[in-house]
């Protein structure tokens, strides 16, 4: 039997890689033979970019749908990249979560998503949730719902620091929301680094710091041009390029997510605490 | 060289260290809370008990009142440890009157001189004894200073204890609008001794469709200010001293009487099956207020038809897990097919005038002849084979 992960990438800034991750991620898992959704919670809509969908869903073909109050069990998933995977799917964002901002800000409104998925399951083994960078009301009911997570960061003082603020307000979600057991941290990626001086010296410094924390970092992932040509030809780095520096670290954490799926311990979250 | 402007990784991990910390000690403190909440609820049940035992039976050495007494006494040692009191500050607790016998007391005293004391003595916080009247005359008798004693609390009034219990179970979700609606009912009738539960409700309806005439309002945030604040809104607004009150109390357990009267009261008016129902099988309150429009009157059928579609309503909503909206489409559903069976029965008058005669028709003393009852007896069975064919 296996357990259906609810990973929900999250950052305290924005521009750190999220969407070019999971849609990487959410290749290199299904590429595992699992099953995997990506839902786009952003209203920015950019995974239809990277996946070159639609970019205007009807917004009942959209994540939106889920917030709207109405939501009837109906996931409208594409499949993509179909011609090189299998069982690949995307359930759409975009502008429409605009418009359900206001159900969202209403008492139980960030509970929705996780009562869609409770109410409606879905036999995916992975979903992904690419949230927007503001941590706001999309973004918390990811975190209600999600039993994993996923940290990108770049190794510069914006996103660092975006990274305290995230902590801060996961410490305090899970406590308002008395969330038992609160989703546990996948770990935290850094992302994007370049070869300047700063950057490698933070990408050095950070993770023994994470990790004295009680934080798994995996392995950092270098800023390559092939992430953006890839993005150009709207494919995942593994078809643009079948072999890459880049996909090793993908790929160790897509094992991490097979590890959780294929019976990981369940529930028992890492917890943040120190004793 | 611009080393002094770069990010200090460590500098910047003390901050996330120390908002953690502010996290971990918030829930260290909700942990002691509950845990000392438990100590105190355990502690006031044990009083409860005892004194109702003392009140029962007037022996004192009952072995079940020793035991109790026993049970509390090691309690209060091990929550908060044994302190020396001042003898001389000790009250004696006029509620439990006891005969204290001159005789007890002196092997008491001889006991203390011998042994030492044994076992603390039980008062309550402001000095007034509990249980341990024959060791503190005793002690008082050889001039002890002080004496070794343990605290309890006074036993709550049930109406603190009502309101202690609402404040701490408030914030959490899971509370169902008609326990809550009943709560709070109860609450303010502890408050206000002569109100009748079902004015409370009222009293807010009331002052709320004045205010909305009169276009003033509460203001949104009232309960979440300071008493103070809260009372000064009050005052200006013109309510007479009993709505006040009610305002108050719903106020200071931080309740907005406007949400209060849109969401929570209205679940007092459920039929007592669908309070049942959202009791013992979990119903929700949402559901059940739409299943309330299924009444009688509304559907123009009797007390009896009424309760079952109303079985079958909460059926349905339980098995099929109906959110609000689904159920409010069968409660429409069942409305327009009793509308539609009522309105399509027109009625025959033919049909009328026979039932009307055969109800009439009595057969008891009659004088017919078997050859006319063997009659009617074919007519009948003829008419009623045509009727079901009509029926099909």
């Amino acid at each position: 039997m296996l357990n259906q992960m609810r990973l929900a990438i999250m950052t305290g800034a924005g521009g750190v890689g999220k969407t070019t991750l999971a849609a990487n991620l959410g290749f290199e898992v299904a590429r595992l033979g699992y099953k995997v959704a990506i839902f786009d919670l952003d209203p920015q809509g950019s995974l239809n970019v990277a996946c070159r969908l639609n970019k205007t869903p009807a917004p009942k073909a959209t994540t939106a749908w889920i917030y709207s109050g109405f939501f009837d069990g109906s996931y409208t998933l594409v499949p993509v990249w179909d011609q090189h995977i299998k069982e690949l799917e995307v359930f759409q964002g975009g502008s429409a979560l605009f418009k359900v901002m206001p159900n969202l800000a209403q008492a139980g409104g960030s509970h929705l998503l996780q009562e869609a998925l409770s109410e409606y399951p879905l036999t995916h083994d992975l979903i992904i949730f690419d949230c927007p960078a503001t941590l706001e009301q999309i973004p918390k009911s990811a975190l209600i719902a999600a039993t994993h997570l996923l940290v990108p960061l770049m190794p510069d003082a914006k996103a660092i620091d975006g990274t305290r603020v995230l902590l801060d307000w996961y410490a305090a979600n899970v406590q308002e929301l008395q969330l038992s057991p609160p989703p546990t941290f996948l770990g935290f990626v850094i992302n994007n680094v370049e070869d300047g001086a700063e950057h490698q010296r933070l990408s050095k410094e950070l993770p023994p710091r994470y990790e004295a924390r009680g934080y798994r970092v995996f392995p950092a992932i270098k800023h390559y041009t092939a992430f953006t040509n890839a993005w150009s030809e709207a494919v995942p780095l593994r078809v643009h390029r079948a072999t890459h520096p880049a996909l090793e670290p993908i790929e160790v954490i897509a094992k991490a997510i097979q590890q959780e799926i294929k019976g990981g311990k369940r529930g028992k979250a890492r917890s943040t605490r120190r004793g | 060289m611009a080393k002094r402007d770069r990010l200090d990784v460590d500098s910047f991990f003390s901050e996330v260290d120390q908002n953690q910390e502010v996290y971990n000690l918030r829930e260290r403190l909700k942990t002691l809370e509950d845990q000392l909440n438990e100590q105190v609820n355990h502690e006031q049940h044990l009083v409860a008990e005892i004194e109702q035992l003392r009140a029962q039976s007037q022996a004192q050495d009952s072995p079940q009142l020793q035991n109790q007494i026993g049970e509390l006494r090691e309690h209060l040692k091990q929550s908060q440890g044994t302190h020396q009191y001042p003898v001389e500050k000790i009250q004696p607790n006029p509620d439990q009157p006891r005969k204290t016998f001159t005789e007890e007391v002196e092997s008491m005293a001889l006991s203390l001189q011998q042994e030492g004391q044994l076992d603390p003595i039980i008062l309550f916080e402001d000095g007034m004894l509990f249980d341990g009247e024959c060791r503190w005359r005793a002690a008082k008798g050889l001039g002890w200073d002080t004496i070794e004693a343990v605290f309890t609390a006074k036993p709550d009034q049930p109406k603190a204890l009502r309101r202690r219990a609402y404040l701490t179970t408030l914030h959490r979700r899971g509370l169902n609008a008609l326990d809550k609606a009943e709560t709070l009912v109860a609450i303010a009738c502890d408050e206000i001794p002569d109100l009748p539960p079902e004015e409370v409700p009222r009293i807010i309806n009331r002052v709320l469709t004045r205010l909305k005439r009169r276009k003033q309002s509460l203001g949104e945030r009232l309960h979440l200010q300071p008493s103070e604040q809260q009372q000064a809104v009050l005052q200006q607004l013109e309510v007479d001293p009993v709505e006040f009150q009610v305002f108050l109390i719903l106020l200071g357990l931080q309740e907005h009487p406007a949400s209060l009267n849109r969401n929570i009261f209205p679940a007092l008016n459920l039929t007592s099956d669908l309070k049942a129902a959202v009791r013992e099988q979990s119903l929700g309150c949402a559901q059940a207020l739409i299943l309330n429009r299924l009444s009688a009157a509304d559907l123009g059928v009797s007390e009896r038809q009424a309760l079952k579609l109303r079985e079958k309503g909460i059926r349905e909503v339980i098995d099929q897990n109906l959110s609000t909206a689904q159920t409010q489409q069968w409660v429409t559903q069942q409305k327009s097919q009793d509308t539609q069976s009522s309105t399509s029965a027109t009625r025959d008058k033919q049909v009328d005038r026979f039932l009307s005669s055969i109800q009439k028709l009595d057969l008891t003393n009659t004088e017919a002849s078997p050859e006319q009852l063997r009659e009617l007896q074919q007519m009948l069975e003829d008419r009623l084979k045509h009727v079901k064919q009509l029926l099909k």
